[in-house]
């Protein structure tokens, strides 16, 4: 036998994948509720429940404090209650004492659905390490949006959550000059950590403005700016809503234009205005004109800036909230400020769970 | 969520949804939607008469249909009824993109109309 033969020989020696050994890991995944998204390496035992020491901690009203246990024995989960006060549910079946968690099921606590995953361990770190990635990412979202502003003349609330699957919602305002407020919220369509860098990068191109040639206190031009540079066919298919409004303190004058997004609400007594200018979203029609409004605000009223996450969820009842139901609830309850809505919307959305980012800003004037 | 391939002139696609078109809907139907719609090249018409609920996800999916129809010559038309799906239709502005219909006929003499 040659030499070179000696060395094109085929390998059958390795080993086939099958006959490797292979390490599983045992995973609880949150599939439904505020933790969605979240995943646990279940290692020896996971007690779970509302208490801050529990290692799966449901931040869940219907949870007991030290509500269950799952834990791993022989490549086995158990589930354990431990007397709670709304049961424990094996895919649907209350837990009397104990019941074996087979691979793939359900695992019920509160409004929180958890599914048992067995995966390689290797796939198990993967997951945890995108996981992770991905609460950085929302983190990193919610750190762009400044501080509420709170002045004699004017006054400045939002709130903002991001969906389990992270959206592309953000919010904010700077100030143009000395009299001139910039008020935004925007939202790129779609979920993942693309929709949300491209977020970012839109904010950012606001916040430090830095579209060229554009006024920034005149709203039409800042949606033909960002309608120019951030079109679709250049952004892997992105696109994105938007309200933008220019307020002046003094004067309480108020311009603002919107693509695509749902009006803002001005509500004064018993009465709101939607205000909204008609265009298509950012970044789908090239060469595309917007046109702006104006308003003003006086003392006593207050602008709701909104993105869709507030009013299109799944109700408990199974029914889809409405933007003229939000629009109801607050001239309802005027004085509330968004973080009372966010609580108060988040009572009423099925599991608690928002289905959107969620993503309000309200701005109120002095007298 | 459903979505049906009714019978059509051979110019043309006809699909109606139904259900909710929030993201789970999507999620659903969105691979047989792109087959249906936009891999036959061919002028469409989506009926949303009977859907019961259209999210920003489910604008995005007709828009980026009716993007890609567009490339290859060809139009969407939707067909909306009632007052939820023209209100979504409104507030996304994305009946300024894509013509709404009132009815089937309307949407292909829109169609017949050619193209702009």
């Amino acid at each position: 036998m040659s030499e070179h033969d000696s060395t094109d020989r085929t390998i059958t020696s390795l080993p086939l994948s099958s006959e490797r050994e292979v390490e599983w890991t045992h995973v609880l995944v949150v599939v439904e509720g505020a933790s969605a998204g979240e995943r646990f390496v279940l290692g020896r035992e996971l007690s779970i429940g509302r208490d801050p020491t529990c290692d799966v901690r449901l931040v869940d009203r219907s949870v007991s404090r030290l509500h269950c246990r799952v834990s791993l024995a022989e490549q086995r989960a158990l589930v354990t209650d431990n007397g709670s006060t709304n049961g424990t549910f094996v895919d649907g079946v209350r837990v009397q004492d104990s019941t074996v968690l087979k691979p793939g099921a359900l695992l019920q606590i509160g409004d929180h659905l958890l599914r048992h995953d067995v995966c390689t361990t290797a796939e198990a770190a993967r997951e945890v390490e995108l996981a992770q990635d991905l609460r950085k990412a929302r983190e990193y979202v919610a750190a762009l949006i400044p501080a509420p502003l709170a002045r004699a003349d004017v006054r400045i609330e939002w709130a903002f959550q991001p969906c389990a699957a992270l959206g592309g919602d953000l919010l904010g305002y700077h100030w143009i000059d000395d009299a001139r407020l910039a008020l935004y919220v925007l939202d790129v369509c779609g979920h993942g950590a693309g929709p949300a860098m491209h977020s970012a990068s839109v904010f950012n191109a606001l916040r430090g403005q830095t579209l060229p040639h554009t006024d920034f206190a005149a709203p039409a031009q800042v949606l033909s700016a960002l309608n120019q540079h951030f079109a679709m066919e250049r952004h892997g298919g992105m696109y994105l809503t938007m309200w933008y409004g220019v307020l002046e303190p003094r004067t309480r004058r108020l311009s603002f234009a919107s693509a695509g997004h749902p009006p803002a609400l001005l509500l004064e007594g018993a009465r709101s205005t939607r205000l909204a200018t008609k265009s298509p979203p950012i970044g789908v029609s090239e060469g595309r004109r917007f046109t702006q409004a104006q308003a003003e605000i006086r003392a006593g009223a207050r602008l709701w800036v909104l993105s869709d996450g507030v009013f299109e969820f799944t109700s408990s009842d199974e029914s889809v909230f409405s933007l003229d139901e939000f629009e109801r609830g607050l001239l309802e309850t005027p004085r509330s400020s968004p973080s009372d809505v966010q609580r108060a919307l988040q009572g009423r959305a099925k599991r608690g769970v928002f289905e959107d980012d969620f993503s309000m800003l309200t701005v109120s004037m002095g007298p | 969520m459903n979505l049906r391939v009714l019978e059509a002139p051979p110019t043309q696609v006809h699909v109606a949804l139904d259900g909710r078109l929030d993201t789970a809907g999507v999620d659903a139907i969105e691979v047989k939607f792109n087959a249906a719609v936009v891999a036959r090249r061919k002028d469409a018409v989506v009926d949303l008469s009977a859907l019961e609920f259209l999210s920003s996800m489910g604008v995005r999916m007709l828009l980026l249909a009716a993007k890609a129809l567009e490339r290859t010559g060809q139009r969407m038309v939707l067909v909306a009824r009632g007052p939820v799906i023209s209100t979504a239709l409104q507030h996304s502005a994305i009946d300024e993109l894509i013509p709404v219909a009132q009815d089937l006929d309307q949407a292909r003499a829109i169609l017949a109309g050619g193209r702009p």
